[in-house]
């Protein structure tokens, strides 16, 4: 099975939530719906024909002049017929019912704290959501397009006091 | 802190200043600690090539037992405390190498997360230009500092402040 079947069998199966389809240098995006996005991918996972049963990564894009600005990217790859394919979701910052995807794919855990640390977007129902990169203490998220490119803490603001800091 | 507050200024203290620097500057254990690609190049000057054990340098595992630290590469807002306290565990006299032009002033690093240069978290005696510095350029900066070492005394000296 080839990527361009694969296509159209994901564009007969689930036409409504699809909202546009394309293909770039032989990689196939899918736009989808975001209340939709839970059972696109246990569809992509559990289909016998597909078996998207890998997610490879998963990152997200600000587009700050959209109204749902924030663009996540699956990268899902199928073992069984080596293709891989982006399923897209857009959604608002302050999006509070945004699926996670963490049932279906573990590796999804680090990957959304990752987007959550860098972009300020909520998984609903992720078991850890907590900043993965930056410091536990950080103010704001710094890959917005709205973050000051230079913003930094005063070396004073520092917290030195690492569990058994002793002054 | 020791024994040597009571000694006094005399000619034995004199003497024994000599002795005492020339002893440190030929033992600078250094703390094994690396943050960047600079750290390769540390971990360079180490090997059988560059080999700074022929200048008394040996890496010790804990910050206990060191007198130097070689701050390799750029240190991030959540790295400054463990740079930080890996300094203060350090006993007196101890000494800093900021090593790369990240440590010494955040480098290319001009961004949100990076410290713009370690001297504002810990006080720096020798900054390595280069990106990263050479082994030699390594090197060169720890003969500086021998030069420094050399110079000092055994009194009590006002430990060392942050310049900016």
């Amino acid at each position: 099975m080839d990527l361009m079947f694969a296509l159209t069998v994901i564009k007969e199966a689930k036409p409504k939530s699809i909202v546009s389809t394309d293909t770039v240098n032989g990689d196939a995006h899918i736009q989808i719906k975001k209340e939709d996005l839970i059972e696109f991918a246990s569809f992509l996972k559990s289909d016998t024909r597909l078996e998207f049963d890998m997610l490879s990564d998963l990152f997200a894009v600000d587009y700050p002049k959209k109204a749902e600005r924030v663009e996540v990217i699956y990268n899902l790859y199928s073992m069984k017929n080596n293709f891989r394919i982006f399923v897209k979701v857009s959604s608002k910052v302050e999006e509070t019912e945004y699926p996670s995807l963490t049932p279906l794919y573990d590796s999804a855990d680090w990957f959304e704290r990752e987007v959550y640390d860098m972009f300020g977007l909520k998984f609903k129902n992720h078991p850890d959501l907590k900043r993965i990169l930056n410091p536990d203490d950080w103010d704001g998220h710094p890959l917005l397009k709205d973050y000051p490119l230079r913003k930094r803490p005063e070396p004073e603001e520092i917290k030195m006091d690492a569990p058994g800091y002793i002054e | 802190m020791g024994i040597e507050e009571h000694l006094g200024d005399n000619i034995i203290t004199a003497s024994l200043d000599k002795i005492v620097s020339w002893g440190r500057k030929w033992s600078i254990w250094p703390a094994t600690f690396g943050l960047a690609c600079c750290a390769i190049e540390m971990m360079t000057v180490a090997s059988s090539r560059y080999d700074f054990d022929r200048l008394g340098l040996i890496f010790r595992s804990s910050p206990r037992q060191s007198d130097l630290i070689i701050v390799s590469g750029r240190v991030s807002y959540k790295m400054a405390p463990m740079v930080k306290r890996i300094y203060d565990q350090m006993p007196n006299p101890k000494w800093v190498i900021a090593m790369g032009d990240c440590a010494s002033s955040g480098g290319l690093f001009n961004v949100y997360s990076v410290v713009q240069g370690v001297d504002r978290i810990i006080p720096v005696d020798v900054y390595i230009p280069g990106c990263p510095p050479r082994p030699e350029a390594l090197i060169y900066g720890i003969v500086k500092l021998q030069e420094k070492i050399e110079k000092g005394t055994i009194k009590n000296e006002e430990p060392p402040k942050l310049i900016r």
